[in-house]
């Protein structure tokens, strides 16, 4: 028995000893955590949403240019995500249960921090928010970042304000017949209505409601509604319709204006049944370009996934171009900064692709996404 | 104000054939914020057709993939487990009776929702209109099967009573939407 143990042991010696090529021993491995840095314009934040536990939300942050996986953000129920303007924070606002499909029902803003997508702390809101396939305008945060808005329905709509400096909530601002927030400002937000009008509201420093005005209706929802996830540049929101009409709303006054509609489809568009559809249906850009994902389907297709999508001047009114796209997409977004791309995600096929502007070329794809719904930009 | 004077006479017409006089006016309670009726439960919501999709991976308010309708099981109206169901021309979500349930029974343990959108729907053997509730079972997680999903008539949600991507658990235990169902109210 000795022996045999000497034996052993005189192997295990002669392994160690004996090296195992020329050159110097590995070093051993040091397990950390990497951290983000600051975003880039061509980052891209993709919700997935998930269908069959909607109880845990998922954020995916890509780079683009680099295409690689660089995190994952977690929340609630049917959570909404929102960077700060100032990129030094991200937050979900979601939905708990105490026993995770039942219980006692809590919301809460979860706060990250947008270097380790580490939490860092929550504040609790009322237990109303909106629950809906996740959408754009469910939750944003005001222009200099101190306040956060949520949507509440519980059918009655409302928005609920954090003071996100103090960490604490402020108050529950009612929005009559009004859903959304649109933030076009430091104090303010703006909710579209029933009528076809916006609700545009103005807070004081302390986040408390200073004066509420509500704009006249500049479209007729029961002949052809705007979709409501419009695209927002600074203080100007373009609206799409179902019928290919475009909107664009100055949202910087406490009362909204609309410049008087016009339509994105020729006469022989019309006739081929193009319309504005999918899911985030319409992009624009600082310079005015405005982007919208179209298909050929008629009436009530308006959340058929995109084959094309159209670029407009929104200055002349008038249709620039056209890219195809080599996956239909479901939602479209225009980066920001001064090299915009476009980014298409393709529901279905779980995947993103990219594509150059204005030229409209194909850059490359990112594939394995999850259900990606939604596309938000740093 | 005659289209809220609409919506609301919907919400009596239906709530209070379902309910108490004194459980109606409960729950109207709670919907009357700051003087304001909310038009929202339930209301009209026809459809000429339904356009028949049934898929079984993709949440609420997916799109149905090209190529994918085939798995549809078209063209029997008795069937209460397939899209083109004569009750459900105007239903979106997860099938019940395809979850444990029935066309408007909620499965074992989940609960009904006591608010609903309302549908028109032509019955194929009589010809007439019944006027059906479309009523959410809540309280588990999405069934995921049968998922049926008709756009016709579909509004945004500042048109939340024929928003179908909302999550209409409104009055039941949990907001935690499972699957939906179909109830006939009555003759139109």
């Amino acid at each position: 028995m000795h022996s045999r143990i000497a034996i052993v042991a005189a192997a295990l010696l002669a392994l160690a000893a004996a090296p195992i090529s020329s050159r110097a021993q590995v070093a051993p491995d040091q397990m950390t955590s990497y951290k983000l840095g600051a975003p880039a314009p061509h980052w891209a934040y993709i919700f997935d949403s998930p269908s069959s536990v909607p109880q845990v939300s998922k954020v995916f942050i890509l780079d683009t240019d680099a295409q690689k996986m660089l995190g994952q953000l977690n929340g609630g129920y049917l959570a909404s995500f929102v960077a700060a303007p100032d990129a030094s924070e991200l937050y979900m606002v979601g939905t708990f249960y105490s026993r995770a499909w039942h219980g006692t029902r809590t919301d809460a803003v979860e706060i990250f921090d947008a270097h380790t997508l580490e939490f860092k702390s929550e504040v609790k809101i009322p237990p109303k928010r909106l629950l809906i396939v996740p959408k754009d305008n469910s939750a944003a945060v005001t222009s200099d970042g101190r306040f956060m808005l949520i949507a509440n329905m519980t059918p009655a709509t409302s928005v609920s304000v954090v003071d996100l400096k103090s960490r604490k909530f402020v108050d529950e601002i009612e929005t009559p017949g009004c859903v959304q927030v649109l933030v076009s400002g430091a104090r303010k937000f703006s909710s579209m209505c029933a009528d076809g009008s916006i609700l545009t509201v103005n807070l004081d420093d302390a986040g408390k409601l200073k004066s509420r005005k509500q704009s006249k209706p500049f479209f007729d929802p029961s002949k052809d509604p705007v979709f409501d996830q419009p695209a927002i540049v600074g203080t100007t929101a373009y609206f799409d319709s179902y019928h290919g009409m475009i909107y664009k709303v100055d949202l910087s006054g406490d009362e909204a204006v609309a410049e008087p509609g016009w339509s994105a489809l020729s006469d022989e568009d019309n006739k081929a049944n193009w319309r504005p559809g999918g899911w985030q249906t319409i992009s624009a850009t600082a310079g005015g370009s405005v982007y919208l994902l179209m298909h050929q389907g008629g009436e009530w297709t308006h959340k058929q996934t995109g084959k094309e999508v159209w670029v407009l001047d929104a200055a002349k009114k008038t249709r620039v171009g056209r890219i195809t796209l080599k996956t239909e997409a479901y939602s479209v977004r225009a980066s920001a900064g001064p090299k915009p791309i476009l980014e298409a995600l393709a529901i279905i096929q779980s995947q993103l692709e990219t594509y150059s502007l204005p030229d409209g070329k194909y850059i490359g794809v990112y594939r394995n996404l999850g259900v990606p719904f939604l596309i938000y930009g740093p | 104000m005659d289209k809220i004077d609409q919506l609301f006479e919907h919400l009596t017409r239906v709530i209070a054939q379902r309910t108490s006089r004194r459980s109606f006016l409960a729950r109207l309670g709670k919907l009357a914020v700051g003087g304001m009726i909310i038009p929202l439960l339930p209301v009209d919501r026809v459809t000429a057709s339904a356009r028949a999709q049934i898929l079984t991976t993709l949440p609420p308010g997916a799109p149905v993939p090209a190529g994918m309708e085939a798995m549809a099981k078209h063209g029997d109206p008795n069937d209460d487990s397939a899209c083109d169901y004569w009750k459900y021309c105007a239903i979106d979500g997860y099938l019940c009776s395809c979850c444990g349930g029935g066309s408007h029974d909620c499965p074992p343990g989940a609960s009904p929702s006591p608010t609903s959108w309302v549908g028109t729907c032509k019955h194929p053997g009589d010809g007439k209109d019944y006027i059906v509730s479309y009523r959410d079972c809540c309280g588990k997680t999405p069934c995921g099967r049968c998922l049926c999903t008709n756009t016709e008539g579909e509004l945004p949600l500042y048109r939340a009573q024929k928003d179908s991507d909302l999550i209409w658990c409104f009055g039941a235990p949990t907001m935690v939407y499972h699957c939906s169902t179909a109830e006939i109210v009555g003759v139109k």
